[in-house]
C-alpha cells in the first residue's frame, strides 16, 4: 500500500515537472555533458526504478513510467525538479519504509505477544476448565461415594429386613407346625373317643344279643310251661311253682327287653356321638391341611387310600345312621372296626409324622435318628414304594405300629413315617414277604435296619438303645 | 313220669332265669356305666380339648407378638 502512495506520489511529481519543463525545452546547450551528470545523479533513482521494477508493479506501468522519464529526461529543470522531487520522495519513501519496518515489528511484536496472551488465555481457560472438571469430578466422586453410603446403608437395612422376614416366616412356620401338631392332638384325643365308643357300642351290642338270646330262651321254656300247665298232668303241688316261675320268667323277659330298647337308645346316642366327633375330625383335618400344608407335601400313598376310606367310611356311617336294624349296624360295625384298624393305621402315621416335626421343633428329649431334615427335604412328595407288593408294606407296617404300641414306646411311634421311608428305600430285597420267610435275610435285616438308624442318628448316645430296639422289632417280626 | 316232667321244666326255668337274672345285672352294669363313665369321658375330653385350645390360643397369641414385632421392625427400617 506504502509503495503504491508513493508511485503516486513520483507520478504527479513527474507530472508536475513534465508540465513545467514543455516551456524551456529550448534550452539544450551543453546537452551531453549535462546528460553524463544527469546520469549521473539520476543513478539513485535508477536503482529506485530498479527497485521498483523489483517490486509487483505491473510491467505496463513500469514500463509508462520508464517512458515518462525518457520524456521528461531532457530538460534539465526538469531533471534537476525530478531529481529533487525524487530525492524528497525517495526519502519519504525511505522514511515510510523504515515506518513500516518499525511498523511491522511493532506489529510482530504485538502479535507476538497477542499469541502469548492468547496462549496465556488459552492455559488459563484451560486451566479453569480444569479445575472446574476436577471439582465436577470431585462433586461426582463424592456423589458416589455418597450414594455408596446410602447404597450401603440401604443394603444393611434390606438385610435386616431380610433377617427379621426370615425369622419371622419360621416364626410362622413353627408356629403352624405347632398348631398343626395340637389339631392334630385333638384329632387323636377325640378318635381315642370314638375308640371308645365304639367299644360300647360293641359291648351292648353283645349284651343285646346275649339278651335276645335270653329272651328266646325264656320264651321257649315259658311256652314250655304253659303247655305242661295245659296238659293236665301237673299235680296240685307243682302246679302254683310253675306258675309262680312262669310269672318269673314273663317278668324277667319283660325287663330284658326293657334294657334292649335301653341298649339300643344308648347304642343309638353312642353311634350320634361318634359321627359328630368323625365330623369333628373331618374338619379339623382341613384345618390342619389349611394351617400347614407343608406338613402335608409327603403325603403318600396312604393319604390317598385315607381319603378313599373316608369316602368309604362316610358310607357306612350313613348306613350306621340308620341304626334300627342292629344286626345290619353291627356288621357294619365289624366291618367299619376293620377298616377303622386300617384307618387308625393311617392316622397313626400322619399322627406321627406331626409329632416327630413339632417334637423336633420343640426340641424334646426324643431320638433323633428319624429328624434328619436333609433327608427330609429331599424327599419326595410322593415317595417312591419299591416294595413291589403294596399290601406287603402296609402288612410290615401295621406289624410295625403294633409293635411299638406293645412296646409303649411314644419316641418309636413318630418314626413310623420314616420307617416306611426306610422300606421304600430298602427296596424289595430286604423285608418284602419273601425274604421275611428266609432266616437268611433275617441277619441281614437287622444289619440294614442297624444300619440306618446309625446314619439316622446324631446322638450317638443313643445307638445302643437304637441297635437293641432294632434287633427286638426284627425278632418280633420274624416271630 | 309227670313229677320227672314237671321238675326238668322247672330246672330249665330256674336255669333260664339265672341266665336272665345274669344278663339283667350285666345290661344294668352297662346301663348304668356308660351313663358315669360318658359323663367322665366327657368331662375329661372337654378338659383336654379346652388345655390344647388354650395351647393353640397360646401360640396364635405369641405368633401375633411376632407378626407386630416384624411389622415394627420393617416399619423401623
Amino acid at each position: 500500500m506504502n509503495l503504491r502512495k508513493s508511485w503516486g506520489k513520483i507520478k504527479n511529481a513527474s507530472a508536475e515537472t513534465t508540465a513545467g519543463a514543455i516551456g524551456g525545452q529550448e534550452i539544450e546547450t551543453g546537452q551531453e555533458e549535462q546528460d553524463a551528470r544527469v546520469r549521473q545523479e539520476a543513478e539513485p533513482k535508477r536503482s529506485l526504478i530498479g527497485k521498483l521494477k523489483e517490486k509487483v508493479w505491473p510491467p505496463i506501468v513500469v514500463r509508462d513510467l520508464i517512458d515518462h522519464y525518457r520524456t521528461c529526461w531532457k530538460a534539465p529543470k526538469v531533471r534537476e525538479e525530478v531529481t529533487r522531487k525524487i530525492e524528497i520522495n525517495t526519502n519519504e519513501l525511505n522514511d515510510e519504509l523504515e515506518q513500516e519496518k518499525t511498523f511491522k515489528k511493532e506489529r510482530d511484536k504485538t502479535t507476538n505477544e497477542l499469541t502469548k496472551l492468547k496462549e496465556k488465555l488459552g492455559d488459563a481457560l484451560t486451566a479453569k476448565s480444569q479445575t472446574e472438571i476436577q471439582k465436577g469430578i470431585d462433586n461426582l466422586e463424592q456423589k458416589i461415594i455418597d450414594a455408596e453410603s446410602k447404597s450401603e446403608k440401604l443394603r444393611k437395612k434390606i438385610e435386616k429386613i431380610k433377617t427379621s422376614q426370615l425369622k419371622f416366616e419360621a416364626k410362622i412356620e413353627h408356629s403352624c407346625k405347632r398348631i398343626s401338631a395340637k389339631l392334630q392332638r385333638k384329632i387323636d384325643r377325640n378318635q381315642r373317643v370314638i375308640d371308645k365308643k365304639k367299644e360300647d357300642v360293641t359291648k351292648r351290642q353283645e349284651q343285646f344279643d346275649k339278651n335276645r338270646e335270653t329272651i328266646n330262651e325264656l320264651e321257649e321254656v315259658k311256652r314250655e310251661i304253659t303247655q305242661h300247665l295245659q296238659s293236665g298232668e301237673v299235680t296240685n303241688i307243682v302246679k302254683p311253682v310253675l306258675e309262680k316261675q312262669l310269672a318269673n320268667i314273663s317278668d324277667r323277659a319283660e325287663k330284658l327287653k326293657n334294657q334292649n330298647i335301653q341298649l339300643q337308645d344308648q347304642n343309638s346316642r353312642l353311634q350320634d356321638k361318634v359321627n359328630i366327633l368323625r365330623g369333628k375330625n373331618t374338619t379339623l383335618g382341613s384345618k390342619q391341611k389349611e394351617i400347614y400344608p407343608a406338613g402335608f407335601k409327603e403325603a403318600t400313598l396312604q393319604e390317598t387310600e385315607a381319603e378313599e376310606e373316608d369316602e368309604e367310611d362316610t358310607e357306612e356311617t350313613a348306613e350306621e345312621g340308620d341304626a334300627e336294624e342292629m344286626i345290619e349296624g353291627q356288621e357294619a360295625d365289624k366291618e367299619e372296626t376293620e377298616q377303622n384298624e386300617q384307618e387308625s393305621t393311617v392316622e397313626d402315621e400322619e399322627q406321627e409324622q406331626i409329632e416327630t416335626k413339632e417334637t423336633e421343633d420343640e426340641e424334646l428329649t426324643v431320638p433323633h435318628f428319624f429328624q434328619n431334615k436333609e433327608a427330609r427335604a429331599s424327599s419326595p412328595k410322593v415317595p417312591e414304594v419299591k416294595i413291589d407288593n403294596t399290601r406287603e408294606l402296609e402288612g410290615i407296617m401295621t406289624k410295625w405300629n403294633q409293635w411299638t404300641k406293645d412296646k409303649k414306646e411314644e419316641s418309636l411311634a413318630i418314626q413310623s413315617e420314616s420307617f416306611r421311608r426306610f422300606l421304600n428305600e430298602s427296596g424289595g430285597t430286604v423285608f418284602s414277604a419273601p425274604t421275611l420267610k428266609d432266616a437268611v435275610e433275617k441277619d441281614e435285616a437287622l444289619r440294614l435296619l442297624q444300619d440306618y438308624f446309625t446314619d439316622q442318628v446324631k446322638d450317638k448316645a443313643e445307638l445302643p438303645d437304637i441297635k437293641n430296639l432294632a434287633e427286638d422289632f426284627i425278632e418280633s417280626y420274624y416271630a | 313220669m309227670t313229677q320227672n316232667s314237671s321238675q326238668n321244666i322247672l330246672d330249665k326255668a330256674d336255669a333260664v332265669l339265672r341266665k336272665a337274672d345274669d344278663a339283667i345285672t350285666s345290661s344294668n352294669q352297662l346301663l348304668s356305666q356308660l351313663n358315669e363313665e360318658e359323663e367322665e369321658m366327657d368331662k375329661h375330653d372337654e378338659q383336654g380339648q379346652n388345655k390344647i385350645d388354650e395351647e393353640i390360643a397360646h401360640i396364635v397369641e405369641d405368633t401375633n407378638k411376632a407378626t407386630l414385632q416384624f411389622i415394627d421392625e420393617v416399619e423401623k427400617q
